[in-house]
């Protein structure tokens, strides 16, 4: 037996013990049931203020936010980058088309060459 | 009220950061090693298996390198050579040579222009003249 199953069960169960309930109960029954809801609307929004977040907008924004200070970390990380890491970059692309070539910085013989010339 | 302000706030932040998202990927994704020109690929071959591993910024900086040098243009067989050659040395001789660099760099012009002449002078001198003064370098060390 399923949940629906059982719902419709004790459905039917309860509407025959209704109607062996005397017609002044009844009546009063109908009446407090009445009374009732006309308030659910009231109470249905105050309980949203008041109760579980998740019930109410927030289910949508926290998500919303996070998604949104994820890609706006993403973008700032994509785009920048780290700045010490950068200016490595920057410094290899502009050494690689300088006049100069790579192995003038890396021929240690040409480092010994210039302390040599360099000397009064 | 307050809720229908909140909702319209958030519209109009999820658009813009979906659409920042798009445009990071697709930055990054614009030197991606597929999206080079042959003649790009051709001259950052040496970098072709950790190409995907750069960073977005050394990617970007590196292509466009490339691409200022067209396969016809004069510097083009210069630039390869001493791309091949840099992307061979190690990641401590790469770092101590950007740091001779850097260091060249911040001298005066008239000294830079000096150093470049020496390199010349240097660079004419016969193959073994230039071993002995790696050799000299060695000694010294």
């Amino acid at each position: 037996m399923n949940e629906q199953d059982f719902a419709a069960k004790v459905a039917d169960h309860l509407d025959d013990g209704t109607q062996a309930l005397p017609p002044e109960v009844l009546r009063r029954l109908q009446a407090a049931r009445q009374q009732a809801l006309a308030h659910m609307p009231a109470r249905r929004g105050a309980g949203a203020r008041r109760g579980n977040p998740f019930q109410s907008h927030w289910r949508l924004t926290v998500p919303a936010f996070a998604m949104v200070a994820l890609a706006v970390g993403y973008v700032v990380f994509t785009l920048t980058g780290d700045s010490v890491e950068q200016a490595v970059h920057e410094l290899e692309a502009e050494m690689l088309q300088h006049e100069l070539p790579p192995h003038a910085f890396h021929d240690e013989g040409f480092q010994e060459w210039l302390k040599r010339n360099s000397k009064p | 009220m307050a809720e229908a302000k909140f909702q319209a706030l958030m519209r109009r932040l999820v658009l813009p950061a979906a659409l920042l998202l798009g445009v990071a990927a697709a930055w990054a994704e614009a030197y991606d090693w597929t999206a080079l020109s042959a003649a790009q690929q051709s001259m950052l071959a040496p970098w072709q298996r950790e190409w995907a591993s750069f960073p977005p910024e050394r990617r970007r900086l590196l292509a466009n390198l490339a691409a200022r040098h067209p396969a016809d243009a004069p510097q083009y067989g210069q630039l390869k050579a001493e791309i091949a050659y840099y992307a061979a040395l190690l990641e401590h001789e790469r770092a101590r040579l950007l740091a001779r660099y850097k260091d060249f760099k911040n001298l005066p012009p008239d000294k830079q222009q000096e150093i470049m002449r020496q390199w010349l002078q240097y660079d004419s001198l016969p193959a073994e003249e230039k071993e002995a003064w790696r050799r000299l370098a060695q000694q010294r060390k």
